[in-house]
């Protein structure tokens, strides 16, 4: 257990384990998020459901501090932030953001670089990777994303699918221990979704944790193996995946699946 | 005498003019250009001070015409002890105007680039001095271009104002000529052709640099 200070929690974190606790983010007055809790283990995948201004993505952009959260504890592979007064230092920030990797619902490659720059230059700059050590790195990527012909392609060559794995090599080149995903699908059409869905199944069957916001409702039954279902900016449910989806808890939930899976 | 041959033979006299107007231009673009880059990023500082000192550049060098610039600056520097050649006042007063003006078209090329190019920099690692290098000011460079392209053509035109403080460029010489030769209007003329070509062999220039810089969002 070591030494623990005061009230904070004692650091038990394991590589790729994820617990957030109490986690909040106010603007002024209102109050965008309340008192999120979420433990993972090393290899879980978390789908994150409910509808819009649930607060969900909020919640996913607090956990790599492109939102800054107001309250709470985030730890992350090893990264602990405690969030509130003030802002965390570079080097905390840098942990928390070397540990995760994050996909944006739209893609946000480097348009100016090529697939193989938007992929070996983050690993040149944070990681000091030589040139030929980061290109290996990219190709092995590239190939597990499926598209190992397209490292000279600018990205608006690319299709969102293939664009969105590329996005999704560019995060795994840095060897996060979490990947973030914010809603990856959401921007594609369905057909185009399933390439990048069936990305992210590979990943997960070979142990990535992952926390992924979705409305792919397949998605996030067959693949993750827990759904945390949030609404105003708060946790509604939490529990296995089956479960959930089978036999939600609260109602507010129930009326939230019933509108997504009978359409 | 035709006018062609007449344009022949005040050649000589008029390039060394010409010669003075394009490193006038050069320079207060090479020093101007930079300076308000850094007025465009002081203006986004968190640190207040700097956004003040930016405002207050930029919104004087924006402000006042070249020309009362160009007066102010020859006029009352010799009266603050600093003696500088009428190049180098018309220079300075130049690159104050380029770097005003300038700074305006690099704020809104950097406030184009999506805030989602910022976050995947973040994201990727790449934040603070790096990210904006590699990510951020490439992207909002193609967009500044073509303003300030069209900015660099305006310096240029603007060069001839220093003949008002006796900068030997290309329009005092074309003066020159004409007061021993009283052909005002087709000295002037020359020194329109010059202005007008050399004016649109740039933009011709500008236009194969914007193609190149923007050859990678092209789909096919």
């Amino acid at each position: 257990m070591g030494l623990s200070f005061g009230t904070k929690a004692p650091r038990t974190t394991h590589s790729g384990e994820v617990a957030v606790s109490g986690l909040g983010k106010s603007y002024g007055a209102s109050r965008v998020l309340s008192d999120v809790n979420l433990v993972m283990n090393e290899g879980e995948v978390v789908s994150i459901i409910g509808p819009s201004g649930a607060g969900k993505s909020t919640f996913l952009r607090c956990l790599n501090y492109l939102e800054t959260p107001t309250e709470g504890t985030i730890e992350i592979g090893g990264a602990r932030v405690v969030a509130g007064g003030k802002l965390p230092d570079k080097a905390r920030l840098d942990h928390l953001r070397r540990v995760t990797g994050m996909v944006f619902q739209s893609f946000n490659l480097f348009p100016h670089l090529t697939v193989m720059e938007n992929i070996t230059l983050p690993q040149r700059k944070v990681l000091g990777a030589s040139k030929e050590q980061a290109q290996e790195v990219a190709e092995k990527l590239l190939k597990r994303v499926g598209l190992p012909d397209k490292a000279k392609a600018y990205p608006a060559r690319l299709s969102g699918g293939q664009q969105q794995r590329i996005a999704i090599a560019r995060a795994l080149a840095l060897s996060p221990k979490v990947m973030l995903f914010d809603e990856p699908t959401s921007a594609l059409d369905p057909e185009i979704g399933l390439e990048v869905l069936a990305v992210m199944r590979d990943l997960a069957d070979e142990g990535m944790t992952m926390l992924v916001v979705t409305h792919e409702m397949h998605f996030a039954r067959d693949v993750s193996d827990r759904i945390m279902v949030m609404g105003n900016g708060g946790v509604l449910e939490i529990g296995p995946s089956e479960q959930v989806m089978s036999e939600p808890q609260n109602d507010r939930t129930r009326q939230f699946l019933k509108a997504v899976l009978d359409r | 005498m035709d006018m062609l041959t007449q344009w022949i033979g005040w050649l000589p006299n008029l390039a060394p003019g010409l010669l003075v107007s394009l490193q006038l231009t050069g320079l207060s673009l090479l020093f101007g250009f930079p300076l308000g880059l850094l007025f465009a990023v002081m203006a986004a500082a968190k640190f207040p001070p700097l956004q003040w000192v930016s405002f207050f550049f930029v919104e004087i060098g924006r402000g006042l015409p070249a020309l009362v610039l160009l007066y102010l600056m020859y006029f009352s520097l010799p009266d603050a002890g600093i003696t500088l050649t009428s190049l180098t006042t018309a220079i300075i007063a130049l690159t104050w105007n380029t770097g005003a003006y300038a700074s305006e078209y690099f704020r809104a090329g950097l406030a184009a680039v999506p805030l989602g190019q910022k976050e995947a920099a973040l994201t990727s690692g790449l934040r603070g001095w790096t990210g904006f290098r590699i990510v951020i000011l490439p992207q909002a460079l193609r967009i500044s271009t073509p303003p300030l392209a069209g900015l660099a053509v305006l310096v240029f035109q603007g060069s001839a104002l220093a003949f008002v403080i006796a900068v030997p460029e290309l329009m005092s010489k074309g003066f020159e000529i004409a007061s021993i030769t009283f052909e005002y209007l087709s000295v002037y003329l020359l020194t329109a052709v010059i202005y007008g070509s050399l004016t649109l062999v740039f933009l011709g220039l500008v236009r194969v640099l914007e193609l190149r810089l923007g050859r990678h969002l092209q789909r096919n």
